[in-house]
């Protein structure tokens, strides 16, 4: 069914068994050692110099560098290529393992381990879920950590942690198989492998405690088993790819749309009726899902396309109001220069993948799918120029990047690869996406940031949470910003409101007084007890532009008064029960708040 | 042994099942045998993938049956999706795996790297430890009406708190201290404190209410 582009990769004989028993012992030895340096990094934001990009990305090559090289490199045996990409994913969860060893650090996180842990309690599948309500739809990454909770008595934040180190790793591990099977070469499985852990949101984003990362399991392994099935696997692997496929439906939407996209190239360039079953049968889930028990996943997911395509567009037609790439940022030179030669290197990759293919002549069956998956990935680079389009490209690569890694893997099948090259673009182009995937605070820790979900955790936030969950009685629940939001909701486990049309508490912060009707009638019915002001809103503005939520109704363009908080001390409903550096805590009798409204 | 497969399923459930029941070191090695066990049944080489989905699935399995999500349930919706496999297998005569040396070798790298980045991150969140001052009204709810103050700094402060009723009450609150101060204070009306340190100033106010008396 398939063809070969190129000639395969010469026999060659496999070195001794001490040799790759040594070769592993380096690469752990060099995986705990770049841990340490990671480690160390992080402390050293606290200092001044700035040696932490240094001694991070020093790091990262101790211990990335051997595993990867080794994978790689010619007359090695598969169980040892496997067993250094293993090593190689698992040290590549680290910075984030690290970067919050003990809490979550980004906003979907405090979401998804709300959701898990409530699960676990209360034994409640699809509640709502202030932080990210879309996931309530998606239970299965909470079902899964919910029951190794139950199972391990485990804290929930640590359960989360280790499933999502598997999934990291089964995702490298899929890429392998995936990459291997398509070129019949277990070192064009390695290649691809390692290439894949090379995309922008693999050692970050994508090892956060997120639905995403369960579902990039699912993905690659299902469209592994196509590639069987378009090989002759038959019917007998169908079921086990509807399972896999179908577990990802119920994990992640956009995730499941990508490997809907994915079967229908992998049926247009390999037809057999087994996979038309799969495909159609993914499908028809996938729709049942949308329409039945998600409908508003469409409208969740359709502003970043649709709205990052037409600001393309407006950017392509007036040749303003893009982004400027790395505005404001403070890595460092090296690294902004990395993320633009890693776009050219894997451009090149590419191009050399369609010269030796023939303009993908030589490509077919199921390969042809795949290597055409891969070109997405280039097709979605112009989108990061548009403000929204870039979160939506971001998002696709951690799918489409799988066709790349493909498309790797076919240089090495043809055994044209020097390991000096390899090394020095396995270096480029991890500096490079790293680095084009998150911004510091994401990555450092340092000093508290204003408006940041990741560097606005503090001492005084954790008291804050400790104190109200002594005191709030249950069922009162809790309005306020964001950042203080995720804190309370978590380390505090209180009920926290989401401000929305409906409940518009951002009144309380940007309007006059009384309140309206329809806000204090609804705070009442949901018993929203408690506002929490954070006072450095009336300092500055936040770093992410936004108080509360991303569609949020209004735009604030300076900070507010300080007398819109100190207000609150002269109200006969209101309590002022808590007054700190940067918080205030408002108690609200309501009953008094629904009779004093206008 | 005849059975090599459900044998092993049958040891798993009852592993699993004790792992709902106690939990501790039998609950983690419940949870693994959870991730790896029915999934390695059903695909050898896709064990710990279809695992996952097999715990998704029966999640949404005890959902189903029950209207809400057990554990209990869903280990034994778990054990009933790999024991056809496993039964399966035994009749067509499959042996267990052996476990080799490059099998260990492999899991006690994987192992020490892995040990190594958890033994880290049990140092802590690399947090700013910033300075606060925190006022603030004990409990808010009635009948516990006491003031308490948070020094969260290097330095202790002199502290005055004053009240709208006329008392005034010099304390010393220690470095990395909390305070609690307890005040007369009148039957109706509103409460009013103020907290002031050199340099800062806090306000509390509250409703007196039936049964702060």
């Amino acid at each position: 069914m398939t063809t070969t582009a190129a000639a395969p990769t010469p026999v060659a004989v496999a070195s001794p068994a001490r040799d790759q028993l040594r070769w592993i012992a380096v690469s752990a030895l060099a995986g705990m050692t770049g841990l340490v340096l990671v480690w160390w990094s992080y402390r050293l934001t606290f200092a001044p110099g700035g040696h932490h990009y240094t001694v991070f990305w020093i790091g990262c090559l101790v211990a990335g560098l051997p595993p990867a090289v080794r994978a790689v490199a010619g007359a090695v045996p598969a169980w040892e290529r496997l067993t250094q990409v293993v090593l190689l994913s698992v040290f590549l969860m680290g910075p984030k393992l690290l970067r919050t060893p003990d809490r979550p650090l980004y906003h979907d996180e405090y979401a998804h381990i709300v959701q898990a842990e409530h699960l676990r309690a209360t034994g409640h599948l699809f509640a709502d879920n202030w932080l990210v309500p879309v996931i309530k739809s998606y239970p299965s990454l909470h079902t899964v950590t919910a029951y190794l909770i139950d199972l391990s008595g485990l804290p929930g934040w640590r359960v989360g942690q280790a499933v999502i180190l598997l999934a990291h790793v089964l995702a490298a591990v899929g890429a392998y198989a995936l990459v291997a099977e398509l070129w019949h070469s277990e070192r064009a499985g390695a290649a691809g492998a390692v290439t894949y852990m090379l995309n922008a949101g693999y050692m970050y984003f994508d090892s956060q405690f997120s639905y995403e990362g369960l579902a990039l399991v699912f993905f690659v392994w299902t469209g592994y088993l196509a590639v069987r099935i378009s090989r002759g696997g038959g019917w007998r692997t169908v079921p086990l790819a509807i399972l896999l496929g179908a577990a990802l439906v119920t994990t992640h939407h956009l995730t499941a749309i990508a490997l809907v996209v994915l079967l229908l190239l992998l049926c247009a360039s390999a037809r057999l009726k087994p996979l038309f079953l799969l495909t159609g049968a993914i499908t028809c889930f996938l729709a049942f899902w949308l329409l039945a028990v998600s409908p508003y996943t469409l409208q969740y997911l359709s502003p970043y396309l649709g709205t990052g395509l037409s600001q393309l567009a407006g950017i392509v037609s007036s040749g303003s109001g893009g982004r400027q790439l790395y505005a404001a940022s403070t890595t460092p030179f090296y690294e902004r220069a990395a993320a633009f030669l890693a776009i050219a290197v894997l451009a090149a990759v590419a191009i050399v993948h369609l010269v030796r293919s023939r303009f993908l002549r030589a490509d077919a069956g199921a390969r042809l799918g795949w290597v055409l998956y891969g070109g997405l990935y280039f097709l979605s680079i112009p989108l990061i120029l548009s403000p929204m389009g870039a979160e939506a490209a971001r998002r696709t690569w951690a799918f489409t990047f799988f066709g790349v890694a493909v498309l790797v893997g076919g240089l090495f099948h043809a055994g044209r690869v020097r390991l000096v090259a390899a090394a020095l673009g396995f270096v480029v182009v991890l500096v490079g996406n790293v680095s084009a995937g998150q911004n510091e605070y994401y990555r450092f820790p340092g000093p508290i940031v204003f408006g940041t979900d990741t560097r606005d955790v503090s001492a005084e936030t954790l008291e804050l949470a400790r104190w109200l969950r002594a005191g709030v009685a249950p069922g009162e629940r809790i309005a306020t910003d964001r950042f203080n939001g995720l804190q309370l909701s978590w380390s505090g486990g209180l009920d926290v409101v989401r401000a929305t049309g409906d409940l518009p508490y951002w009144e309380l912060y940007l309007e006059d007084l009384p309140p309206s009707v329809r806000l204090a009638d609804e705070m009442r019915r949901r018993d929203v007890a408690y506002l929490v002001l954070d006072e450095r809103m009336t300092r500055s503005l936040p770093v992410l532009g936004i108080y509360f939520q991303p569609d949020e109704a209004f735009t604030v363009h300076e900070p507010l008064d300080p007398g819109r908080f100190d207000r609150y001390f002269d109200q006969p409903w209101a309590s002022v029960v808590l007054d700190s550096t940067t918080v205030r805590v408002v108690r609200i009798d309501l009953d008094l708040f629904a009779r004093s409204a206008r | 042994m005849r059975f090599p497969h459900l044998s092993c399923l049958a040891a798993g459930a009852v592993i699993m099942e004790l792992g709902v029941l106690f939990r501790g070191p039998v609950g983690i090695l419940a949870a693994v045998v959870a991730m790896v066990l029915p999934g390695w049944l059903v695909s050898r080489r896709l064990a710990l993938v279809t695992g996952l989905a097999l715990i998704a699935a029966a999640g949404l399995g005890s959902w189903a049956l029950t209207g809400e999500f057990r554990a209990w349930l869903v280990t034994l919706l778990l054990v009933a999706a790999a024991a056809g496999p496993a039964w399966r297998r035994d009749r067509a005569g499959a042996a267990l795996p052996r476990i080799d040396r490059r099998h260990l070798a492999a899991a006690g790298a994987v192992a020490a790297v892995t040990a190594t980045a958890f033994a880290l991150t049990t140092v802590g969140s690399v947090l700013p430890d910033d300075d606060f001052f925190q006022a603030r009204l004990t409990a808010p709810q009635p009948g516990k009406i006491a003031v308490e103050v948070v020094n969260h700094s290097a330095a202790a402060k002199p502290v005055v708190v004053a009240t709208s009723w006329g008392s005034a009450t010099e304390i010393r609150v220690e470095a990395g201290a909390t305070t609690v101060l307890r005040l007369p204070f009148p039957c109706t009306g509103r409460i009013d404190v103020t907290v002031t340190a050199p340099g800062v100033s806090r306000r509390l106010t509250r409703e007196v209410l039936p049964g702060d008396c």
